[in-house]
């Protein structure tokens, strides 16, 4: 009796303070925890996933160290009793839908999937936490930085995006807008492909970019057949100038996608 | 010379020159046309050249190594057992050497040292064929030796699946299909070269046993009459088969049935002899699997379609035939 009175005075409390700025926030979600991890203090932080703190797939490990991690699982978020729950698009539906029973406010962000869209996200987002001049900081500092990207030279030199099983990308990508904002032509935009596509070794070779982006998405994990194909013989016959695209950078759009873009002008 | 060894040659030399022509045209597929003026003239400093030197040759040559090895190890399992319808992958043993080399490149030995994975696929292959070898020896039937093949097979398959799945990597459950089917897409000289050591030695483990062969299908007992040791032989074809059928696996995964076909289109030709039947295999398996991967460039330059599908699509029907011809045999 005792202990549902108590939840449903919760379940009360979570509602009604929409208001004021939410004070403990979890997030399902490992872009959403990095852009949290950037925007508010970390007291106002109940949870993140567990990849925040890894700094093989966080911008923002160093911040997200000793927040306890959720591992993206009701019975992660709960126990803090967050007043705002962050899901991405791929979050498990029947669990927010389980969450939002239980009386939690949970918010599904989309994924900014260009520079563009990441200016109204990180806003819109700031916002939604009580943070809405850190993202406005924040937004002004991201254009700060491109601006003092020099611009692309009248004859870019070409770039070829390289990834696990022979995986380039083209068009939709932020990968592909980060090449093409460092002022590199993109080899898979340059052959039509569409998102992600496969980009057999002999095209990447006879196309003879200048420069060779490795996406090497869990190489340390093991080795793989997938792998394997980075590290073929003929790459490095081909003596192109070779970048490693650190994980971080490229899975989330955001300030690290300037940080992507710095890394690749730097190489022109 | 004898009638039989004008034959032999006669059939050696057709298949080389063919081998030779197969291989010519397999240098000039590919997703991208080929100056071959640019790539012979500048091996290493032309993009046509490393295209031809790092990636086309390589992988034609490792199908010529693969195939001849399939052939060869089909070829003394059939001469050893006395059984038609044995093969490397039919009794089980590619399935195991890929289990090995499977547990050698996801679980960190491969990257230790290169070597570590052909090694991993000889292991693998080693027990196969000694547990088969095992229950030859207790003159287990065609049919007994075929199940036990086929029961270890279906054990090493979902152990892959299971070893696949425990892997830290994310990528390795989507290549279950690789080391189920086989592959030579991506493979580089590296694959030829930590790979072709332990098959040449293979190759001459078995051909070295090639009159013991001749002897045993007079049976066991007439072989030993005639002064073989036949402990040591019949080890000795053991070992043979488990390098290259184990080395080959590792670097191009499970492609089945070439080492069942193969000698079988040939023995009519070599008069039924086991020894006169090892080489003209190992150059008719060489032939196949590198036909079979021209047709795989063919049908889809990129990754598409596995080596080991297209064997099968021949291999499985003929498979079928033997099994319907050998009815008498097996009930």
């Amino acid at each position: 009796m005792r202990k549902t009175f108590l939840l449903s005075l919760i379940v009360f409390a979570a509602a009604h303070c929409g208001a004021a700025p939410p004070q403990r926030i979890a997030s399902l979600n490992l872009c959403t925890d990095q852009l949290l991890l950037m925007l508010v203090p970390r007291e106002r932080i109940v949870s993140v996933t567990d990849w925040a703190a890894k700094p093989e797939s966080s911008y923002m490990a160093a911040a997200a160290r000793g927040i306890p991690g959720n591992g993206g699982l009701v019975e992660g978020v709960l126990p803090a009793h967050p007043d705002l729950i962050l899901a991405g698009p791929f979050s498990d539906a029947t669990m927010i839908q389980l969450l939002r029973k239980l009386g939690y406010r949970v918010e599904v962000l989309d994924i900014p999937r260009s520079l563009d869209q990441a200016r109204d996200y990180i806003l819109r987002f700031g916002e939604l936490v009580g943070a809405a001049a850190a993202a406005r900081a924040l937004v002004a500092d991201m254009d700060a930085r491109l601006a003092r990207i020099p611009p692309p030279s009248a004859a870019p030199p070409l770039a070829a995006v390289y990834a696990p099983n022979g995986i380039t990308v083209g068009s939709g990508t932020v990968l592909a807008e980060i090449v093409a904002r460092a002022g590199w032509r993109n080899l898979g935009s340059e052959r039509d492909v569409q998102g992600y596509g496969e980009l057999s070794l002999e095209h990447l070779l006879i196309a003879q970019p200048q420069l060779i982006v490795l996406d090497v998405t869990a190489a340390d994990a093991g080795g793989s057949l997938a792998h394997g194909y980075l590290a073929h013989p003929a790459l490095a016959a081909l003596h192109a100038q070779t970048v490693v695209m650190p994980p971080p950078l490229s899975e989330c759009v955001g300030p690290m996608t300037v940080d992507a873009i710095e890394l690749l002008a730097a190489r022109r | 010379m004898s009638r039989h060894a004008i034959g032999d040659r006669r059939l050696l030399g057709t298949l080389g020159v063919l081998l030779v022509l197969a291989f010519a045209l397999s240098l000039q597929l590919g997703p991208v046309a080929l100056d071959w003026a640019a790539a012979l003239a500048q091996p290493r400093d032309s993009v046509h050249g490393i295209i031809l030197w790092l990636v086309r040759l390589p992988r034609e040559l490792l199908a010529i190594c693969v195939g001849a090895s399939m052939g060869l190890a089909g070829a003394a399992l059939q001469g050893l057992l006395r059984n038609p319808l044995a093969g490397p992958d039919l009794l089980g043993v590619t399935s195991c050497a890929a289990l090995g080399a499977v547990l050698s490149l996801y679980f960190g030995l491969a990257a230790l040292n290169g070597l570590l994975l052909p090694v991993g696929g000889m292991l693998g292959a080693g027990v196969a064929v000694g547990l088969v070898f095992l229950l030859a020896g207790r003159s287990a039937s065609v049919l007994a030796l075929i199940l036990a093949g086929m029961a270890i097979s279906a054990i090493m398959s979902s152990l892959i699946a299971l070893a696949l799945n425990f892997a830290p990597n994310p990528f390795a459950m989507s290549e279950m299909m690789y080391w189920l089917l086989g592959s030579l897409t991506n493979r580089s000289n590296h694959d030829l070269l930590v790979a072709l050591p332990f098959m040449v030695a293979g190759w001459l483990l078995i051909l070295s046993c090639g009159r013991f062969l001749d002897a045993l299908t007079l049976g066991e007992d007439s072989a030993r009459s005639l002064g073989f040791r036949s402990a040591p032989l019949r080890w000795r074809l053991v070992a043979g088969v488990a390098l290259c059928v184990g080395a080959s696996v590792s670097v191009s995964g499970n492609i089945g049935f070439v080492g069942l076909v193969v000698p079988h289109l040939l023995r009519p030709w070599v008069g039924f002899e086991p020894r006169r039947l090892l080489l003209p295999s190992a150059l008719g398996g060489a032939l196949l699997l590198l036909v079979a991967d021209m047709a795989v460039q063919l049908l889809s330059p990129g990754a598409g379609i596995k080596l080991g599908v297209v064997t099968a699509l021949v291999g499985g029907p003929f498979f079928l035939h033997l099994i319907y011809r050998n009815r008498a045999v097996l009930t």
